[in-house]
Formats: structure tokens, sequence, C-alpha cells
């Protein structure tokens, strides 16, 4: 027997280990070289092992492929701390506002609680991101306009001084926002992929060329808003339609200030633009 | 024959003829569809297969899984890569077979030995037959059946299929060291029963 110390004692029991080999029977052994001729005589199996491997890779690279065609996901571009569920809950809120609430021209709206709570959520949380932005690109002044409309004066200070949650009390910005609203400059926010759900008089279709299943006019500014730009129409003032580029896909937030049109894409990028003698202005504020 | 599977069989036999490393030869050729070089790869490892098994279990079960053994083995052939290790990869099928044996095992009813013939050592002699030879053979076969699994495995391994140390541990997927100490319980045990 075989050990590692291969005494002789060892050496006796081996030889008496291997003194009488057992063997298979014959018919045992016909049995299993049949099986082995009968093997032998059809073609051999064909290896798989190339064509999984490049199944495999070609698998990964259509994944890849996938992966980069896809739209990035709205939640990437929120700020931290939002989920999409928390904004669209926010979002929800002017969806059930009945339809008669908000039928009539913005200006018409009646200032109530009841018409104004929930809109006012949208708009308060809109405005603050806008003013956020706003002011860590430094262009507060920018925004706040020279000449603000006398209604949205008296009623409330300027964005900037309200756009500090720090500084502005909770009811100045309500009844500064109610006064937006009464006066149809109310925030409009708009998600892609997503219905806007906005007041009918709101809905207007902006023009012909806008193909978009989103739009929203307001005050005369229409906007059409895709997946890859955003249309400014202003029925009142530039006959040519102002095109602004998207690079992502997210959350298009709108404010009114005076004659401006603030459009924040993205929480990334925004833009400030107006109509004057016939012609666009332009300013991207980041 | 085909021209392939003809110069197949000649590289086997060239293989052969040269006296080295030769299953891998056999083992290819048999892939190629030459079925005379697996009769001879047959032959060279059939009795080593066999008796691992007989010394582990009954023969009926021994055949079974004798048989079981060399129909992976055909099945397999087109995965087996020549590598010089054809007895290994012959005897790590054959410790799969046998760890599933054993694993069904567990789950039948055991059989009290005394009262199952085929239970018995194979190579039983009978009572005309008994001389000092067989009577020693008898009984060494009877302390290797009520070795430890693991440590009569280890035995058998090194014995019949001749493997290394490293080589059962691969077989076997346990450390080099732990074969080590299985064979030298093994023989320790043998030794004890053997002596007067």
């Amino acid at each position: 027997m075989t050990e590692p110390t291969n005494a002789p004692e060892d050496n006796a029991l081996r030889a008496l280990y291997a003194s009488h080999r057992d063997e298979p029977d014959a018919a045992l052994d016909a049995r299993i070289l049949a099986a082995a001729r009968d093997a032998a005589a059809q073609p051999p199996r064909r290896k798989w092992r190339y064509p999984v491997g490049v199944g495999a890779a070609a698998s990964a690279l259509l994944a890849v492929v996938l992966m980069l065609q896809t739209p990035q996901s709205t939640d990437e571009l929120r700020p931290l701390g939002q989920s999409s569920n928390e904004f669209t809950g926010k979002l929800d809120a002017p969806r059930r506002a009945p339809a008669s609430a908000v039928a009539e021209t913005p200006a018409a709206l009646p200032v109530s609680a009841e018409t104004i709570a929930e809109p006012a959520s949208v708009g308060r949380q809109a405005e603050e991101r806008i003013a956020a932005v706003v002011k860590d690109s430094g262009a507060e002044d920018m925004v706040v306009g020279s000449s603000v409309p006398e209604e949205l004066a008296a009623a409330a200070p300027t964005v900037a001084q309200e756009s500090r949650p720090a500084k502005a009390s909770l009811a100045k910005l309500e009844s500064r926002l109610e006064a937006s609203v009464a006066s149809g400059r109310a925030m409009l926010t708009a998600e892609t992929h997503r219905e806007i759900e906005l007041a009918a008089a709101d809905r207007a279709p902006v023009s012909e060329a806008c193909r978009a299943s989103e739009h929203v006019a307001t005050d005369g500014v229409a906007l059409c808003i895709d997946d890859h730009q955003i249309q400014v129409h202003d029925a009142g003032g530039c006959d040519e339609v102002l095109t602004l580029e998207r690079t992502t896909l997210g959350t298009v937030t709108l404010a009114r200030e005076d004659d401006w049109i603030v459009i924040l894409i993205d929480d990334a990028r925004i833009w400030r633009v107006r109509c004057a003698a016939n012609a666009w202005q332009v300013e991207a504020l980041r | 024959m085909t021209d392939d599977t003809m110069s197949a069989g000649a590289f086997a036999i060239a293989a052969i003829d040269a006296g080295g490393s030769n299953d891998d030869a056999l083992m290819v050729a048999y892939c190629n569809g030459h079925a005379a070089s697996f009769e001879n790869l047959y032959r060279r490892h059939k009795g080593a297969v066999y008796r691992f098994f007989l010394r582990q279990m009954p023969k009926c079960d021994a055949e079974e899984c004798h048989h079981e053994v060399w129909i992976k083995v055909i099945k397999g052939r087109s995965s087996y890569e020549p590598r010089g290790s054809f007895v290994p990869w012959l005897f790590t099928i054959a410790h799969r077979v046998l760890t599933d044996r054993h694993r069904s095992a567990m789950r039948r009813p055991i059989v009290a030995i005394d009262n199952d013939p085929d239970l018995l050592p194979s190579s039983n002699p009978g009572p005309e037959d008994a001389t000092d030879q067989a009577r020693k053979l008898n009984q060494l076969h009877a302390l290797i059946a009520e070795l430890p699994i693991t440590q009569r495995e280890a035995l058998l391994l090194r014995e019949e299929a001749g493997l290394s140390l490293a080589e059962i541990a691969a077989v076997t997927s346990t450390a080099e060291e732990g074969v080590k100490s299985r064979l030298r319980y093994a023989m320790q045990k043998l030794r004890a029963g053997m002596s007067p």
C-alpha cells in the first residue's frame, strides 16, 4: 500500500492488495463498448463554448448600446433629497383641481383659499428652485426686473427678497403667490413625459408647428416643449419663433417676471427671454 | 472509415507505440470517431474504476456506477481537453458518481449488512478456497470497507488510480494536507487491523 512513510509493512499490505484484481463482467464490458461504438459512429456534438462566448459578448454590446440610448432618469437631475414621487405629488395637485375652477382667464380667477391652496404649493416650489438657481448664478439683479407691475409690487416685495426662505415668511410668499395667480403670473411647471395638466385656457394650441404633447400658453406667450427643444412664441410681439435646445430630459419650470420669461431646465440651465421691438432677447443665466 | 478517423487512429497507435502518456491521444482519437481507441482506453482503466467502486459498495451497485462513469466519459468526450490528465479526469467523474450514490443511499432505508449477502466483500472466497492468502486478502478488503468514506476514497484513488496527493486533492476538492492525513490514518487502521 502507498503511504508517505513507505514502511515495509505497508509494502506487504500493498502486495497483498494487488494479489487479487477484480474485473468487471464481460457482459458489462460489452454494454459499455457497444455504447462507445454507437457514439463514435455519430458526429461529435458541436462545442458551444465559442458561440456562447460570442453570444454573451453580443448581448453585452447590445446592453451598452441600449443603455446609452435610454434617456437619463429625471431623478438623477433632481436636487438631493427630492424624490420623483415627492415632486410628482406636488404636481398632482393642479390635476385634481376641477376644470371649472380654472376655466376662465387667469386674471378672472377667484382668489380664494380653495383655488389657490394647491397651485400655490406648485408655484412656491418652482419659484424657490428658480430663485435658488438664480441666486447661485449671481444673476439676481437680472431676474428682478426694474419695472415690477404695480399689482405685484403692491402685493409683495421683489422676488430676490422673497426667494430667500430664511428671510421671507411663509405668509408673505403665499400672499405674493395669490397676487401672482390673480394677475395671471402664476408659475407654470411642466414635466416632459407627463401630460401637463393646466387649465383649459392655458392649453390653447401654440401653433400648427408645435407638435409636442406639452405646450403652455400664458399672457400671450406660448411655449412648445418637447424632448429636444423649447419653442417660445410671442403672439403680441415677435413674429419669429425662439428655439432653445434641451440637452437633458427632465423638468422644465417657467416663470414670468415682468416681460421676461424665466426658463429653468432640469435644474441645470436657466434662460431669461423676452421679446422687445420684434426681436428676441435671450440671456443665459447659467 | 473516413480519412479523418483513419488518421486519428494512426495518431493514437503512434502515440501508444511511443510509450508516452497516450491516454490523451486515445481520447482525442475517440473524439474523432475512432472507436478502437476507446476500447484501448477502457481496457487500461476499467479494472481501476471497477474496483474503486467495488471496495465501497455491493457488487451490483459497483457495476452500475462503473457503467455510469464510462457512459459519462462517452457523452462528455467533446468537452475533454487533452492536457495529459485523463486519469484524474476519469476519476473526477467517478468521484462525482460515488458522491451521488452516497447521497441517494442516505435517502434509502438502511439494510443490515448481515442480512444482505450482496453487501459482503465480493472477493470473499468460499471455505474450500480459504487459503491463508485469501483469508488475509478478505480481511484487508473488510478493513478497507470499514474505513471512513473520505479515508477509503483517498486510499483507493491512490492505490487503484495511482493518483498523486495533489491529484487526489483536486479530484476530491480537498487540501493536499488533508489528503495526506486521510491516507496516514487509513494506513494506520489497516496496519492495526492486519497485525496478528
